[in-house]
């Protein structure tokens, strides 16, 4: 492999990848500076902006609302990075002891298929589910148990469950998939070598399975942790962050500040906010949990 | 001797019990999963008032003219948005095997820092570009064209799959193209003539996630198309009608959920084979 460098500056590479980054460049890093930039002025709906310091931040801070929405923030991204951790995993298991090679293929598809379906048309689903006069009511007042019926997305004490619970059991297509590349990944010697030392089932998944699944639980992690941050197409097609503030969190504010009020400067300050508790989280998270992480 | 047979039937016995509990287990699963869909189809085609005094009771008498009446309803979105995604589907692919391929297979100046450049792409998180882009897509004069939905879909959809193409490529074995060095293929005739039809499967991996991705999105096209109900695309037909109170026809709202939902299926579910294996080799490399 001793061949000569080529010294000569190609363009061919260049080339290649100039389409990515001129799309990169103006959607993404010039976004970002330009909503760091926007967050210390006053801009609105309009082009006109004035610069305004910190104002926005402090009036951040001092907002109560803005607090909740981070105790908001962080049941929902406790719990959703819980549900596609756990469940995905448990299909996975439960799946690779699935012997039958058809019935495993089957399984596989079906686990996946979910994923197609509109993520708004799942949600409006469960809204229905939810609603107050048929869905899950229907079910409890048949079993007689009325007490327990109420309107679910509009009750605060019950309503960011609610939201969390939709889609439940979240096999999410492709953690599942990427769960089952792990198991499958471990190697068949290490499989029959474990069978021929008489390890069961549940051995073969605690001992086996699970130390050698910790990078895709990591990846899983760091992927969900992003998503459920960055996301918030769940809470607006649900409550919209009501009732009152009960299921408000930082992204739904920002973009009800920004869409519903046209502050656009004071919107971006929570964007900022955002970015700079995504960043933190995922860049610590790595070190602290998946310390081992960090050899490869 | 009899002590061994005892224990063998002992953990048999236990297997076997694992094995019925873990079948048990799964249909549970595989049953909790569909039922919200179980319930939509059923929704589908029962009357308002069905949906309403009997929410559970399976359709009797089956209302189809809720299909009919849905498809007239959800016709042009669902074109509007096979467009939007055809269209950035087909630049997303084209700038996902160009730059896996640089990544992957080519020596340059940069390499390593443009590569950590488009990773960090992803720990952007989507709210935050949302008002830039906005401005952004106004200054261009876009704003009502499906060009400001294109254009961010590229933009955004492409670093997975650049991540995934360039492991792809990477992999590939060094004779394969040495021999079409050897042959006189210049740079751009072994892209095209080797590494780019070996890709296909890694090209509808990718492909899959990122109409699924966008066929999906609905807060983005509410904020940039809002003349008029032509131009919207399905998800936000279907997001906007929820945001309104209204006493909408449940049943004919159901059965455009499933009109809807379709095509993505019809699409997707024959090459589903490939996105599974794409997946799971990507899982492995990456």
């Amino acid at each position: 492999m001793a061949m000569p460098k080529r010294t000569k500056f190609r363009i061919t590479p260049y080339l290649f990848i100039a389409p990515t980054f001129i799309l990169i460049f103006i959607f993404s890093y010039y976004a970002v500076f330009n909503a760091i930039d926007l967050s210390f002025t006053d801009a609105s709906v309009g082009f006109n902006k004035s610069f305004v310091g910190l104002e926005n931040y402090k009036k951040l801070f001092a907002n109560a609302v803005f607090w909740t929405t981070f105790k908001n923030q962080a049941i929902i991204t406790v719990t959703s990075i819980f549900n596609n951790i756990f469940f995905p995993l448990l299909a996975a298991e439960l799946l690779f002891f699935i012997r039958n090679r058809k019935l495993a293929d089957i399984t596989k598809t079906v686990f996946v298929i979910p994923m197609l379906v509109p993520s708004i048309v799942t949600i409006l689903t469960w809204r229905y589910l939810y609603n107050n006069d048929f869905g899950f009511n229907t079910l409890l007042n048949s079993v007689g148990l009325e007490s327990l019926a109420r309107n679910w997305l509009n009750d605060p004490q019950v309503a960011i469950w609610a939201i969390i619970l939709v889609g439940f059991p979240y096999v999410s297509g492709l953690y599942f998939l990427i769960f089952h590349a792990g198991i499958n990944g471990i190697g068949t010697e290490i499989f029959e070598a474990a069978l021929i030392d008489g390890v069961n089932n549940l051995q073969m998944v605690t001992k086996i399975h699970l130390p050698n699944v910790i990078p895709y639980i990591n990846v899983v992690f760091t992927l969900s942790l992003i998503g459920s941050l960055s996301g918030f197409g769940l809470v607006a097609a649900t409550t919209g962050g009501g009732p009152g503030n009960a299921t408000m969190i930082p992204s739904m504010l920002m973009y009800q500040v920004a869409f519903g009020e046209g502050n656009f400067g004071y919107a971006s300050a929570i964007g900022v906010m955002l970015l700079l508790i995504i960043m933190v989280l995922t860049l610590s998270t790595r070190k602290i949990i998946f310390p081992s992480r960090e050899e490869s | 001797m009899a002590t061994r047979t005892r224990a063998a039937k002992r953990t048999s016995f236990w297997s076997l019990l694992g094995t019925i509990f873990s079948r048990i287990l799964i249909v549970l699963l595989l049953v909790a999963t569909f039922f919200p869909f179980a319930m939509l189809i059923n929704m589908s085609l029962k009357s308002n008032l069905k949906i309403k005094q009997a929410f559970f009771a399976p359709p009797n008498p089956v209302k189809w003219a809720n299909f009919a009446n849905a498809w007239e309803f959800v016709k042009q979105p669902i074109l509007n948005s096979l467009f939007v995604c055809a269209v950035s589907l087909v630049c997303i692919l084209v700038m996902v095997s160009l730059s896996g391929y640089a990544f992957g297979r080519m020596e340059f100046k940069g390499k390593n820092l443009l590569f950590t450049l488009l990773l960090a792409v992803l720990m952007i998180p989507y709210t935050l570009l949302i008002i830039p882009n906005y401005r952004i897509i106004a200054s261009m004069g876009l704003l009502n064209n499906y060009l400001a939905l294109i254009l961010p879909y590229i933009g955004g959809q492409q670093v997975f799959g650049i991540i995934l193409a360039r492991a792809f490529y990477a992999s590939l074995p060094n004779e394969l193209f040495e021999a079409a060095r050897l042959d006189g293929a210049d740079e751009l005739q072994s892209y095209l003539r080797i590494a780019l039809p070996l890709s296909a499967p890694t090209l509808i991996t990718v492909g899959i996630t990122v109409v699924v991705s966008m066929y999906n999105d609905y807060i983005w096209p509410t904020l940039v198309l809002t003349t008029g109900d032509k131009m919207k695309t399905f998800c936000q037909i279907v997001f906007n009608n929820a945001a309104g109170n209204g006493a909408p026809d449940l049943g004919l709202l159901a059965a455009s959920f499933v009109l809807g939902t379709i095509p993505l299926l019809a699409v997707t579910i024959p090459l589903l084979r490939y996105y599974t294996q794409g997946i799971l080799a990507g899982a492995i490399k990456g």
